[in-house]
Order: structure tokens, then sequence, then C-alpha cells
């Protein structure tokens, strides 16, 4: 048997089921674990009380993550005893349920008995200790590593692994000269094109593909994304009007991840091109007077690529029944054509033989 | 031989592609360390502008990506393995416009080996190349990366370049087979030139053949210059170059610049007949800077001076972005475009922000001014909003909406529903 609200109560039960699901969407929703236990570093340092008097343990930590370096509540009551005996819980725990030390997943190879071996003196790397509060955890940074460990070699041959147990996984923020900051999205070309063993450190291909698969995604990534105004989308808002002045502008630009033939073909669908149903006249009236404004040709050596847009429909395109050999059109080649394509590349192209047949 | 093979490849690619997807999901899940899977099933509505006339439409797409990797291959004299998905199938309610249709792709699947500590990897399947001629190229194909010694390297690749698959006549695809390479020296971390080359090919006639050249060097590390060019061996010419500097003055400024010249006549495959007319140069040059002005605030800019068809041109982007708190930012984005032709003036408001811990809420109004009319029209102005809810580990359910009116709709309103799954089980415990 089914239990069923009754029908009065039931808007009732529909903002409760809402509201517990969004208390509870509130506890699982992921988030940066905090920390639990205030471990006063400062006042330790002020105190003069040395690192290895909490973190014993430390000396036989071969790998992050070992249990047992933070030290255990008897270590702690063995100077604060009398606060928990007074109830003053909240002398070290932050949050009213007392909770353990959080457990993180080791994203580094560390051996700390083995530095341990060769100085005891923490604060050569340890700059800086984690505070109630801190946004970022002071994780020394890769430089105090390299002080120390040259990892030329490993550099070279982009083996992260050396140390970084999973990049993809635990990815960094890169804080040289290819920080991710506000426009990398567009910035990120030059340096992809030398250095994109850097990139896949942390980046697979199917994070490329989000944007890079173009010729095979059904979608912009920002029609997936809306979500997400702050990213620096290429065809963010009303790209179908600005297309038309972002094409001219940059047409190598749209080249780069579309083929010619992905716009002729929407063209073709907007009976722009000379090959679809009752095909619409875009061009002004002076289009085929030779001298006139707005003549064809004149525009077809500042934007061929505009041209391709609408009329590449390979040998039919409907330059070549004027501009073939012996036709009206004259020669289409641009000045110097000649020296840098002798005759002999007619047979080695079928493209040249639509004209020269 | 070899480019008939990848050209009858490339031809099936779909049913090709389904049997290397059954054959991917099977057996390898459970031998592996980590499983990550990710699903977004979306379902838009949006009117379509076909020739004037307006349409409203209906897609529903799912996508789905899979990472296989951390095997646990001791003895086996392989170091690394993984494979890699990424897929989508599509049910559209429209048949006649772009992106329209009953169908199902795969943009990246491929398994990458690497052997000998590392210093051989090598990778089958549909896949990215990346870097120096190939720019990006998607490839059904292999490739494969050996680091030498002392930083020196080479990289090769061959197989069918993906079809493009929205297109409607498929008249001028770029070509059916291509291979290339790059050799690289690496002389220090940051710092690396290579030198490229790429040959595509359709029908037996080639239609691309590049050589390019590239080039990253780090003065200091947060002080680099980049250079890089594509010469397209066919014409002598540069089918593009490009120069950069970047300097991370300090954690809170950073300038740049960049000046790059492109032929965008020589993007076009050399089966084109449009290659034949006429021989175009695009340049730009300019720079800019981004300043944290405060721990809150942030400012960027950037001004490009351009020579494009007919002309000169002029390109320039600013953003101010204000953290009013942890996950709560506003921004204000400014950008010019304006070329001898026409020229557009946008400006975009947006805000971001998380109401509660598993609750976001974004925001956009997106104005643009044109300088001539587009369709007999000069201004645009679209305002979207969407909630996101992070109900349940692992997944998050977001509702989009905009509205507005364009030079193409008088008045134009589009829905985006989307559902995300995430899960991974890296190191063999379940995490979501």
């Amino acid at each position: 048997m089914t239990w069923r609200a009754p029908r009065a109560r039931r808007p009732l039960v529909g903002v409760l089921v809402l509201a517990a699901l969004v208390t509870g969407g509130r506890l699982f929703a992921g988030s940066e674990p905090k920390l639990a236990i205030n471990p006063n570093h400062a006042g330790h340092t002020k105190a003069k009380v040395d690192c290895l008097t909490c973190h014993e343990s430390i000396f036989d930590e071969t790998t992050l993550g070992q249990p047992g370096v933070f030290p255990k509540e008897k270590v702690c009551l063995g100077c604060h005893k009398k606060e928990k005996e007074s109830g003053n819980c909240a002398y070290c725990h932050l949050t009213a349920k007392p909770t353990t030390y959080f457990k993180r997943e080791p994203h580094l190879v560390m051996n700390h008995a083995k530095h341990l071996e060769k100085s005891d003196k923490c604060e050569v790397c340890h700059v800086a200790l984690p505070a109630v509060g801190q946004v970022d955890w002071p994780v020394p940074p890769m430089e105090t590593c390299l002080n120390c460990h040259e990892h030329k070699e490993q550099f070279d041959n982009g083996q992260c692994i050396a140390c970084h147990i999973d990049l993809e996984r635990f990815p960094l923020s890169p804080t040289t000269f290819y920080n991710h900051r506000p426009n990398f999205t567009r910035q990120h070309v030059q340096i992809a094109r030398s250095a994109s063993a850097s990139c896949t450190a942390c980046h697979a291909q199917t994070f490329c593909a989000d944007c890079h698969a173009a010729r095979t995604r059904p979608m912009p990534p920002e029609w997936i994304q809306p979500d997400r105004p702050d990213r620096n989308w290429i065809h963010w808002g009303d790209y179908l009007s600005k297309h038309t002045v972002e094409a001219r502008a940059n047409p190598a630009a749209c080249q780069k991840c579309h083929t010619i033939s992905f716009c002729t073909d929407c063209h073709q669908k907007q009976r722009l091109t000379s090959n679809s149903d009752n095909p619409l006249n875009p061009h002004p009236a002076s289009w085929l007077t030779p001298g006139g404004p707005s003549f064809h040709g004149t525009a077809a050596r500042n934007d061929i690529v505009s041209c391709a847009a609408c009329h590449d429909q390979g040998a039919a395109s409907n330059c070549v029944s004027c501009h073939r050999v012996g036709a009206g059109g004259g020669n289409p080649h641009p000045s110097g054509w000649n020296s840098k394509h002798p005759a002999s590349d007619i047979t080695r192209n079928a493209m040249c033989l639509t004209c020269h047949q | 031989m070899n480019r008939e093979i990848f050209g009858r490849v490339a031809r099936v690619g779909p049913r090709w592609a389904t049997l290397a997807l059954l054959s991917t999901l099977w057996a390898p899940l459970a031998a592996a360390q980590t499983v990550d899977f990710n699903s977004t099933t979306l379902l838009r509505v949006q009117p379509v502008w076909t020739a004037g006339n307006i349409q409203t439409g209906g897609w529903g797409t799912e996508f789905i990506g899979l990472t296989v990797r951390n095997f646990d291959l001791s003895g086996s004299g392989v170091d690394d393995l993984n494979i890699r998905l990424s897929a989508w199938g599509q049910l559209a309610t429209l048949s006649n416009s772009i992106y329209t249709g009953t169908t199902a792709d795969i943009d990246i699947l491929y398994v990458q080996a690497a052997f000998l500590h590392r210093h051989l990897s090598l990778t089958v399947g549909r896949q990215l190349i990346s870097g120096g001629a190939a720019r990006v190229l998607q490839l059904d194909g292999a490739s494969a990366t050996a680091m030498i010694a002392r930083g020196f390297g080479i990289n090769g690749y061959v197989g069918a370049p993906t079809p493009q698959r929205f297109n409607y006549s498929n008249s001028t695809a770029y070509g059916d087979f291509a291979f290339g390479g790059r050799a690289f020296w690496r002389p220090a971390y940051g710092s690396e030139i290579g030198v490229s080359y790429l040959q595509m090919m359709k029908n037996g006639y080639i239609t691309r053949q590049d050589l390019g050249l590239d080039g990253q060097y780090a003065i200091l590390y947060n002080l680099a210059v980049t250079g890089s060019g594509i010469l397209a061996l066919g014409t002598g010419r540069w089918s593009d170059a490009a120069a950069g500097i970047r300097w991370r003055i300090n954690p809170d400024l950073e300038i740049f610049a960049t000046a790059e010249k492109t032929s965008p006549d020589l993007y076009l495959p050399r089966t084109s007949i449009f290659t034949v007319f006429t021989e175009i140069d695009r340049s730009g040059i300019g720079g800019g800077v981004f300043w944290q002005a405060l721990p809150r605030l942030g400012l960027y800019g950037e001004y490009q001076y351009l020579q494009v068809e007919g002309g000169d041109g002029n390109q320039a982007e600013t953003r101010i972005t204000y953290k009013f708190a942890p996950q709560n930012t506003v921004g204000l984005n400014g950008k010019l475009l304006l070329i001898p032709t026409n020229g557009y003036y946008e400006l975009r408001a947006w805000v971001m922000s998380a109401i509660s811990e598993p609750i976001r809420l974004s925001g956009d109004l997106d104005y643009v001014h044109f300088e001539n009319p587009v369709n007999a029209h000069r201004n645009s102005f679209i305002a979207t909003a969407s909630v996101n809810w992070f109900f349940a580990p692992g997944w998050s359910a977001m509702l989009s909406g905009s509205a507005g009116t364009t030079p193409f709709f008088q008045t134009a309103f589009t829905g985006t529903a989307r559902l995300v799954y995430l899960f991974t089980n890296y190191d063999g415990k379940a995490h979501r």
C-alpha cells in the first residue's frame, strides 16, 4: 500500500520536499574541506614549541597521507588538559560536533622522512603554516622544491609524474607567464602551438575537444554552459548577427575550426548560394559592372574567403563559367602568379583543369 | 595505399566509431584504478532563421565522457595506459537547418600508451593533434611522441582528417589523408623550439602542405616571448605568423603585446577554385594589460590595430570584474570591432551568484550596436538568466532562458535545461 498525502496538504508536502532537497543538496554539495581543529600554529611558534613536539611521527612518513602525522588528542592534552576539563571545547574544536582531521588525497610524491635526514628544520620548506580563516592552504610552492631539486631531465621530458601523482585530478594553477588569468581563452593559442606538452600535463584531449572538436560537435560550448557568462566564449550572445563582421575582420579565424563547407552549407540553406533553390542575390547593383563602385572583382581580391563562403561548389562554382580560359571574364590570377606556378602545376591539381582544359 | 585505407576509414566513420566505442567500453573498466564518467543531458529550444522564415526548433542532446586510466601495469613494459571517449547523440525537431536531424558522433576516442619510462607515447583513434603546423587537427589515425634525450623529441602522426559533420553537400572536404610531425627541443622549462610539417591530401591531390616554425623562450619565470609561423609550401607564402611577449610584472600586474599576420586565402584547401584569384593579408598589432587593482577588483584592457580587406580596423576589449563575495562576481565587458565594411560596439553586464551552497544564479545582459545595418537593423539586445542546482553528490540541474531582439529575430526566446552527472572512482574508491 502506498501512502498518499491528503489533497489539502499536498502543497505543504511539496514545499517540505523541496526544502528537504535544497538543504540536503547543501549537505551533499561538494566543497573544500574546512579546518575542524584549530592548530594555532602562530601561538605555538610564539611559545617556541618545536614542530616535532606535536608532529613527531613525521620522521617515519615516507608518503603523504600516512596516518599518525597529525597529533592525537592525548598529545594536545599534554599541555591543554585544563581546557578540556573546564569544558572549553572551542579552545581547539572549531565545530559544534567535534570531528577529527579531514583526509586529503595525497597528490605529491613526498618523503618527509628522507628530507628530515638532511635537516629537521621544517621552516626550510614550510615558510607559512595553516591558520584559521585562511582561504588557501599555504602549501610550499614548487619554487621551494626547485631550490634543491633541479629536475631538469623531468622538465625536459615532461615527466611531471616524478613528483605529481595525478595532475589531471589535482591540477595546479600556473603562476608563471602562462597563468590562466583573465583572457587566457584567447591567449593560449600562441603558447599551445609551441608548448602543448605543458597543457597536457593537466588537460586531456577531451578537455580541448569541448571547443576544438568543432568538426563533430553539434553545438558551441556557450549553448551547453549558458550559466557561465564569466567565460569569454567566442560565440556568446547574438553571434549570428556579429559573424557578418567577425568573419570579414578575421576570415582565417573561422577556418581554423570550421571548413569552408560549413559556411557554404549554411548559406545554401539561407538561399545565398547560386546552387540553392530560388537563390537570393545579396550583391549590390554594380556588382557585375567593371570599374563600378561595388565591382565584384575588387571585392574578391580583398576578401576571397567571403566569396568562397557561398560559391565554393567545386567545378560548379559560378566563377568558372566566366573566368575559364577562353571565356569572357579574363585572367583572374593575381600578378606574379605565373612565376610561382609553372604550367606543369596544372596537371598536378584537378582544380586547375576546371578552367585549363 | 595508406591514403585509400584511411579514406575508407573516414567514409565509414560512424560504423567504425560505434565498433570502436563498444570494444572500448568492455574489459578495461574492471582493470582500471580510475574510471571517470560524465553525462550531460541537454534540452534546448530556440528559434532558427532560414532565408527569412523563422521556425522554433527543439533539440535533445546527450553528451558522455569516459576516461579509463591508472591501470595496474606492473611488469607489462607499459608505463601508462589510458582510454578517452567524448561522444554525443542528438534528436532534433527540425530537419532543414544546421545542427539538425537525428544523429550522433564521436569527438574523441583514443587509446594512449606510454613505454620506455614514458619516453615513448603512442595514441591510436580519433584524437586532436596540436602544435606547430597541425594547429589543432582532429584526426582519425595514429600518433607517436618520442622524447629522445636532453630535451630533444619528435612526434609524428598519420590518418584521415575527421570529416566535418554539419554540412549538407560535403563538396569541399579538406582532405582524406594527412601525415606530419614535429621535431622539438626543450632547453629549459618553459622554453621550446619546434619545426613541423603537415601534408594533407584529397583524392590524391595535395590540399595543404605546410612547414611550421615555432618557439617559446622563458627569459624569466614570469617573462616569455613566443613566435610561430606556418609557411604554405605550395605558394611560398606564410599562411600565418605571430609573435608575442607576456610579462607578469608582479602577481597583480601583467602586460602583453602581440603581432600577427594571416593570409586567409591560404586557409582554403588548395583544391578550391577560390585559391587562384587573390593573395590577401590580414595583420594585427597591439597589446594589453591586466591589473588586479584590489583583491576583489580585476581590470583588463586590450587593443589591436588591424589591417584588413580594404583598409584599417580597430579592435578593443575591456573587462572589469568585481568579486563581492566568494563565488559571487559581477562583470562588465566592452568590445569594439571596426573594419571598413562594418563594425560593432558591444556591452555586456553579467553576474554570478551562489545564493546558497547548492544553488547558483547567473544573469547576463548583452547589447550590440552595429555601425551599418545588419539585415536592416542596427541593434541587438539579449538577456539571459540561469539557475543551477547541485542537488546531490555529482549531480546538478540547470535551467536557463534568454529573450531579446536581434537583427534576425524581432523577438527571440531560447530555453535550455541541463542535467549533469559526474562520477569518478579515483584510486579505486568511489567519489562523486
